[in-house]
């Protein structure tokens, strides 16, 4: 089955740990998120592809396409299923993912490729190593984001 | 010795309180070569390294403190991180007299969160014990009443955040006392970002221009 190119008006969803999440003190003296952190869009030693998740291939309106997306992530990354679950999502749309990258001069492609979540896509010819992309696309283009513990 | 038993003194000798002061007028005395270097005759008063006992395992001189392994001997990575967290808590003791308990103990906290493996994948690294040198340089540097948000590098840099999501800025400290910032801010509905790194002792220098107090201290506290 040919893979499907993600429109670029369509989400993804990215996940990010605890340690890849940025986050400030605030005046009560709590750590609270304030986004996702550069290293959370950067492939690690055994992938060739960032793994997303494409929110409209989900049912019901975007809220309830983002809660499905949690849901058919999740057990594919077992420590994020379990309380207090950890960690975020970030949401970014697919054209301004392409741009971002194409602003540094890589023509990344974004394909539906489900596997044991249903609406996992991937995120062909990122760079390896690029944080000023992944800083943008951490600051910017998914700067939309929330808790996994938001989703019961 | 085994190194788990030496371990469990080492953490027991961190638990026992020194004594702090709030944040002191003088500059710490570091000496040469920085935190890693840290000679024993510099220890506040109230932390007595004679709790732990001489081993092969150390050398003189806290900076020479060792609680592992020889490199050549791949470790379990629970016992990198206790060798981590434990290395990075007793630096900050031996300092503890230029930081205020609270911001101690809370920093403890924070660095043991962070250091939960249990979501970690494969290649996931710990904190590098230079990259908290260079913070802990840092920090007595600058002074902050504020503490940073935390996060970790893939590589095991550390990565601290203040302000507020729309007026922030994140020090990487990396090892050899540098230092990378991103500077992210929203003037008139249009985000603006600014990067670039240099030693930690040109730090001042280079974020001068973004008046870098805001972000240390809360506006009523300045």
């Amino acid at each position: 089955m040919p893979s499907v190119n993600i429109p670029d008006e369509h989400h993804i969803l990215r996940y990010a740990k605890r340690r890849d999440l940025r986050t400030v003190v605030d005046t009560d003296e709590n750590e609270i998120v304030i986004g996702l952190a550069r290293d959370a869009f950067k492939l690690r030693d055994d992938e060739t592809t960032l793994s997303v998740t494409w929110i409209e291939y989900f049912q019901g309106d975007f809220s309830e396409q983002k809660v499905g997306a949690v849901k058919a992530f999740r057990p594919t990354f077992t420590s994020s299923a379990k309380p207090p679950y950890p960690g975020a999502f970030g949401v970014g749309l697919v054209g301004d993912t392409k741009l971002a990258a194409d602003s540094y001069g890589h023509k990344i492609r974004i394909l539906h490729e489900p596997d044991n979540n249903p609406g996992h896509s991937a995120v062909h010819r990122i760079p390896r190593d690029h944080d000023d992309l992944f800083e943008k696309l951490a600051t910017e283009v998914f700067a939309d984001f929330f808790l996994n513990s938001e989703i019961s | 010795m085994s190194g788990s038993v030496l371990l469990k003194q080492v953490r027991e000798a961190i638990l026992a309180p020194p004594t702090i002061f709030p944040w002191s007028d003088d500059k710490a005395s570091i000496g040469p070569g920085g935190i890693a270097n840290l000679e024993l005759q510099q220890m506040p008063v109230g932390f007595n390294l004679a709790h732990i006992p001489a081993t092969p395992h150390f050398q003189s001189g806290v900076g020479q403190f060792a609680c592992g392994t020889p490199k050549s001997i791949a470790r379990p990575l629970e016992e990198e991180v206790y060798d981590v967290l434990a290395d990075a808590k007793i630096k900050t003791r031996l300092i503890g007299n230029h930081i205020p308990r609270d911001w101690q103990v809370r920093l403890f906290g924070q660095l043991d969160r962070l250091h939960d493996i249990e979501e970690w994948e494969l290649g996931d690294r710990p904190m590098r014990k230079e990259s908290y040198h260079t913070f802990l340089s840092v920090i007595l540097s600058v002074r902050p009443s504020v503490r940073p948000g935390l996060g970790l590098s893939h590589k095991g840099d550390l990565l601290g955040t203040w302000g507020e999501p729309h007026d922030r800025i994140t020090l990487e400290f990396m090892p050899s006392a540098r230092l990378r910032w991103t500077i992210a801010s929203t003037s008139d509905g249009q985000l603006v970002r600014s990067a670039g790194d240099a030693p930690a002792s040109d730090l001042e220098k280079y974020l001068a221009p973004f008046d870098p107090a805001h972000w240390w201290h809360r506006s009523a506290e300045r």
